[in-house]
């Protein structure tokens, strides 16, 4: 047995080798695969076979390839990934929305100075045709200024509307084959393959790479948490949910309905990360800025109609409305109402070809506002500058919340992820380690070489 | 602390995307000249300037109706200075008649004075730029009628220009005022007819009566064009207060909205040297590995 036993043990060296290369190969292999976990090679003295002299020590035995994984940065990446999730969504979907409005250049701002503009030219010669055009062709401007944010917000959130769709569809295959790995882990991880009596398996690590991968995805969408059992399986909760997203291998997929809402098992839900940015903004930000834009262009349509009510055209009549709108659609439906230039009342009903009073007061609207209120102008300055506030807001605490991002992701990174120097010290180790194994062969090899062929020779 | 390539290669690009970020934006600062382009770079900024750019807007109307408004008043200030002109000549063919005349002389006189009415009818319905001066907000002419029967036929609207933020100056005066046209009085108009009719007729008070007539006629009118010199000077002060008001407007808006260029082409400078340096240092950093130091 002594005599071989060496042979054995540097078998065993040869053979964690060979394991130990293989293992640190694929790490480099896979340094730039997304969600993979650099594994590492378990190894364990084999038990000592014990002789009059003492216990002597039998070689190394390979017990597992584990990852590396810190599930303590998991939870802190996942939780920062939901939060930059939502709040980058939201940000990103406000500086659209406010882009659309096109201030302080091509805004409504511009186009109702142009009004103005347009009425103070009618006062100075309101009998003539050119002037009456002008304010006309002013009234178009704003209103399609108006009506072209009403359908750039339209189709902003249509786009919302399809990426939330999309985002939940993902979402939901990724909790169908979460629950799929709950039903393959477990049969793969050696205790339980184990005590039920399988073949030993190893760590999964593949299905664990692709389960965390998954549970990362669903926070940064989501905002999703994750438990995980000691079998590997693991049950996704969402807060305020009915039920557990995933349950072993039972799923509640998530549906949306066509006026953006969520529900689980039928009952809603309010979702965070990238899902419940998106949510957010169709259902609360946006409908929020037209409800505002709305206000002002319901007041702008009837301060104006009621000021130009108070004149006459040149032919005696009183005004009619200058602008309409189906009401509570304002910033889609705006127009102008009027459409024969002569029918502007310039004049104040006093009388007179040339009667500028009603162009002149409705010129004074510029600054001045007849309720005492704040004029039409600044109340939309508030209305623009209530939208900057609150993109502002966002892109703070979407950056904010991104720097968080990035450091919880680098910590896992650096806690997970391969580092090529290291793998080339574990290459250069293993080969060492096998070369020196294989030399133990040789060596032992020689020694039984003399005591084959060199003893023993006194009695031929 | 442990440092993976993944790390080492996701931080390296994201320090490279910020410097890159802020590279692009120091050079559309300098590019555009632009320091807020969206309202939310400057919420606070941004409504200064839509107040501010609101405010020029108004200020430059406000120099055009001054404009307006002074070609007016010089127009209506000169036709009033040839009404005066025209009553001084009727007074003074007045003296003559007060004085013993032939009768081819007193009618030669009447004479004058009937082409001078006929004047003064011209002026009074005289217009600019297709609109009379003197009717008020009538479009038709001013003064209508003939002998005997003198009316004002235009109405007693009020053209103003606003000049100031709350500044409305009258432009126009009527030719009821300036002529003294009242519903019961051919004012001027029948002063001349009576005139040269008694002139003509050999009345001896006709002369000095007409005097008297004149004398009046001509306060009248200098009422009116001292209250046309009060409103033009009185635009022409608004006018010039306006341009103070624009330029106070344009620098304060250029100071919130423009970027300082010698500090924007700074912060290009600054940003540029950042970014070349980031990526040198990427490059120096990346590659090596023990790979290249293992033979």
């Amino acid at each position: 047995m002594a005599s071989f036993l060496s042979l054995q043990t540097a078998l065993s060296g040869i053979r964690a080798a060979q394991v130990g290369l293989d293992t640190a190969s694929h790490n480099i292999a896979n340094a730039g695969t997304v969600g993979y976990t650099r594994q590492r090679v378990l190894l364990a003295q084999r038990s000592p076979f014990t002789s009059v002299v003492g216990q002597i020590g039998t070689g190394v035995d390979v017990t597992g390839i584990e990852r590396t994984r810190d599930t303590f940065l998991d939870g802190r990446a996942r939780s920062s990934a939901a939060e930059f999730g939502r709040t980058g969504t939201k940000a990103e979907l406000l500086s659209r929305a406010e882009a659309i409005l096109g201030e302080p250049d091509q805004g409504l701002s511009a186009t109702l100075g142009t009004l103005w503009d347009a009425f103070e030219d009618l006062a100075l010669d309101p009998s003539s045709a050119a002037g009456r055009r002008q304010v006309l062709s002013a009234l178009g401007g704003l209103s399609g200024r108006a009506r072209s944010i009403g359908s750039g917000w339209a189709s902003l959130a249509d786009d919302a509307g399809v990426d939330l769709r999309a985002t939940t569809d993902e979402v939901n295959a990724s909790l169908a084959r979460l629950g799929e790995l709950n039903r393959l882990i477990p049969r793969a991880q050696p205790s339980t393959a184990q005590s039920s009596g399988g073949q030993f398996g190893g760590q999964p690590n593949q299905l664990l790479d692709e389960r965390d991968r998954l549970l990362d995805e669903l926070s940064a969408s989501l905002g999703a948490s994750s438990r995980l059992a000691a079998d590997g399986s693991v049950t996704v909760t969402l807060a305020g949910a009915p039920a557990d997203l995933v349950a072993g291998q039972t799923i509640n997929t998530i549906t949306v309905t066509a006026d953006h809402r969520l529900s689980v098992a039928g009952q809603e839900v309010s979702v965070g990360g990238r899902v419940g940015g998106l949510q957010g903004f169709l259902l609360t930000d946006l409908p929020a800025q037209r409800a505002q834009l709305d206000a002002f262009l319901g007041e702008l349509v009837s301060t104006l109609n009621t000021q130009h009510a108070a004149g006459t055209d040149p032919a005696g009549a009183a005004g009619g409305p200058l602008l309409a709108f189906t009401p509570g659609l304002a910033i889609t439906d705006l127009r102008v109402a009027i459409t024969d230039p002569d029918l502007l009342a310039a004049g104040d009903g006093s009388g007179g070809d040339h009667n500028d009073r009603n162009a002149q007061a409705l010129a004074a609207l510029r600054g001045t506002s007849p309720d005492g209120q704040p004029s039409i102008g600044s109340r939309l300055s508030q209305f623009v500058i209530g939208l900057a506030g609150e993109v502002r807001t966002a892109v703070g605490q979407a950056d904010s919340h991104r720097l968080l991002n990035v450091a919880a992701t680098s910590a896992r990174s650096s806690a997970h992820g391969v580092s090529l120097d290291e793998e080339m010290v574990a290459l250069v180790q293993w080969q060492r380690s096998l070369e020196a194994a294989a030399r133990v062969m040789t060596t032992v090899d020689e020694a039984l070489q003399v005591l084959i062929n060199r003893t023993g020779i006194v009695g031929r | 602390m442990r440092v993976t390539s993944e790390m080492m290669i996701s931080q390296s690009l994201q320090r490279l995307s910020t410097r890159l970020l802020r590279y692009e934006r120091a050079q559309s600062d300098v590019a555009t000249g632009k320091r807020i382009r969206t309202p939310s770079d400057d919420p606070a900024g941004a409504s200064r300037a839509l107040t501010l750019r609101a405010s020029q807007r108004a200020r430059e109307q406000e120099s055009r109706n001054a404009d307006d408004a002074l070609g007016w008043l010089g127009i209506s200030a000169s036709q009033l200075q040839s009404a005066v002109d025209r009553l001084q000549r009727a007074r003074d063919l007045s003296v003559r008649a007060a004085s013993t005349l032939s009768a081819s002389e007193r009618s030669a006189i009447a004479q004058e004075l009937e082409s001078i009415q006929t004047e003064l009818v011209g002026l009074a319905n005289s217009s600019y730029r297709g609109r009379p001066l003197f009717a008020g907000f009538a479009g038709g002419p001013a003064v209508s009628g003939g002998p005997g029967a003198w009316s004002y036929s235009g109405d007693t609207g009020e053209i103003t220009r606003r000049v100031g933020e709350r500044e409305g100056v009258r432009i126009n005066v009527t030719a009821a005022e300036v002529f003294g046209l009242t519903p019961t009085d051919g004012g001027v108009f029948a002063r001349l007819d009576e005139a040269a009719a008694g002139i003509r007729a050999g009345d001896t008070t006709a002369g000095t009566d007409a005097i008297a007539a004149m004398d009046e006629a001509i306060r009248l009118v200098s009422d009116s064009q001292a209250r046309l010199g009060a409103n033009t000077n009185w635009v022409e002060s608004a006018q010039l207060r306006g341009q103070e008001v624009l330029q106070a407007i344009r620098v304060e808006l250029s100071e919130v909205e423009d970027v300082d260029l010698a500090e924007a082409m700074m912060d290009l400078q600054t940003q540029q040297v950042a970014y070349e340096a980031t990526l040198r240092a990427l490059a120096r950093a990346l590659p090596p590995s023990l790979v290249t130091f293992l033979s």
